[in-house]
């Protein structure tokens, strides 16, 4: 039987991105975003764990080095092309079924709020396997449940090179949790999302 | 016959989410079917972790059997953090731009609706109190959880919460010291009774329960991010129903009027932390 396209494992355009990052991670995904040719217009979601409480200043950071468009969500908006998705401060970002953006303030993750791994586990089960999971520089294992979620729902795991991140304990930590599709730079991790975004294989 | 393209793509958890909240409503009339399948999924898998559940049909099972654990997992579902003066940015606006207004009112009526463990309620009761409306406001502080409801009118909370409580009140423009209104001992503070003397505490269910009539103001902040869209428009018909005409309506920092009825009017007083005025 003919399976429909997107299902099938050659094409499957990718839906959604998201991107965990811990200590050393602001600087990590500008880098990656800077290698994002223009026409990438694959939603994304960045999850950063901060310490400060109130408005971060990082949408705007980051707006200087892409294309797409940055913003902190609004709880239950329709996940768009061309978006860059910036969890705000304190709230958790889940993504919800009719591929949705829902807030939380449930109780810290790993001691995290925002946690990686709450947004890396709805995304999994929403998208399956049209989701790409990055995991960046980081100095606890938050984001590793997640990587496991995404393989598991068959989607694409990508992790930064531990010996090329400013603190290698997140990438290590996704690596030891599950089979993760790449290793890589962040440089060569966005032009994988470039060649994946268009529905190649991994 | 087709169904709709969310539910043929529900994976196995999800169908025993969606009928484990089928079994609570038939069973003992809780309603949690209009709640974002997200979170329901990430509270329920939390509670079947700490509670050494393997199998969602393990939970079902009992909870359709033990009423004591159906209350015991369904305050699991309900509760909500919060803290003094959240967002005080939004405090400041209610002072700056919304008690003007409340001014010009003899008696003032304000739905806190899911104050959960009613640290904002206290704070808006402080406010009112600093701005001289405190003899002639009422504060109805609802959730649709008690547990959390008696802790509000003990209102007694853990010391590490006070410094942020303090600077939070700092930045929302307190006229006067925080300390002014509680006493600290044995690794808690306790609210002053006299902010007692305008809030009522009592429990009322959203999705279930009925209009709070005639408030001059609103206030739900954080717990529509916790609702379907569906249920978002039916509780937003609540509180527009709950307010007279010029009311105030106040929503969490990253919620908005997105499933407003078209038919109903409101106008921004302040976008960024999302304060409203019924205008129809």
């Amino acid at each position: 039987m003919k399976q429909p396209e997107s299902f099938s494992g050659s094409t499957r355009p990718l839906g959604l991105v998201v991107i965990g990052a811990s200590s050393g991670g602001l600087e990590a995904i500008i880098r990656l975003l800077k290698h994002l040719p223009t026409q990438f217009d694959v939603p994304t979601a960045v999850v950063l764990h901060q310490r400060a409480n109130r408005a971060s200043g990082i949408p705007e950071m980051l707006a200087k080095y892409t294309h797409l468009k940055v913003q902190e969500p609004e709880d239950k908006e329709i996940i768009t092309k061309g978006h860059l998705y910036v969890v705000p401060p304190n709230y958790h970002l889940l993504i919800d079924s009719g591929e949705l953006l829902s807030l939380s303030l449930d109780a810290p993750l790993n001691y995290c709020r925002p946690a990686i791994d709450m947004t890396f586990l709805s995304a999994a089960e929403v998208f399956r396997q049209r989701l790409a999971g990055c995991v960046l520089t980081g100095a606890n294992d938050d984001g590793a449940r997640g990587c496991v979620a995404i393989k598991r729902h068959g989607g694409v795991v990508l992790v930064q090179d531990p010996q090329q991140a400013a603190v290698d304990i997140m990438p290590r930590a996704a690596i030891a949790a599950t089979m993760v599709d790449e290793v890589l730079t962040v440089e060569v991790m966005a032009r994988k999302l470039t060649t994946l975004a268009v529905g190649a294989d991994p | 016959m087709s169904k709709p393209e969310s539910e043929q793509n529900m994976d196995e958890f999800e169908v025993e989410v969606e009928c484990l909240m089928d079994a609570l409503f038939l069973r003992w009339g809780y309603d949690f079917r209009g709640y974002s399948r997200a979170s329901l999924r990430r509270r329920v898998d939390r509670y079947l972790a700490d509670n050494h559940y393997q199998r969602v049909a393990d939970l079902q099972h009992e909870l359709i059997r033990d009423k004591k654990r159906c209350i015991h997992f369904v305050r699991g579902l309900t509760v909500n953090v919060t803290e003094m003066f959240r967002d005080p940015e939004f405090y400041r606006v209610i002072r700056e731009q919304v008690v003007p207004e409340l001014k010009s009112h003899p008696f003032l009526k304000i739905w806190h609706a899911g104050c959960s463990t009613g640290e904002e309620a206290y704070s808006m009761s402080i406010l009112l109190q600093e701005e001289g409306l405190g003899e002639r406001a009422v504060i109805y502080a609802t959730d649709v959880n008690s547990q959390v409801l008696d802790q509000a009118s003990k209102g007694v909370y853990p010391e590490r919460m006070l410094a942020m409580a303090r600077d939070n009140y700092r930045i929302s423009g307190g006229r006067g010291s925080l300390d002014d209104y509680l006493s600290v001992g044995y690794e808690r503070f306790l609210i002053d009774p006299i902010l007692k003397k305008n809030i009522v505490f009592t429990q009322h269910d959203l999705v279930t329960d009925q209009v709070f009539g005639e408030m001059q103001m609103v206030i739900c902040r954080n717990v529509l991010i916790y609702f379907r869209r569906e249920l978002q428009t039916k509780v937003l018909t609540l509180f527009h129903d709950s307010l007279d005409l010029g009311g105030f309506l106040a929503l969490g920092i990253k919620e908005s009027l997105r499933n407003l009825p078209k038919q109903f009017r409101y106008k921004a007083v302040d976008e960024a932390t999302r304060v409203f005025q019924r205008v129809d």
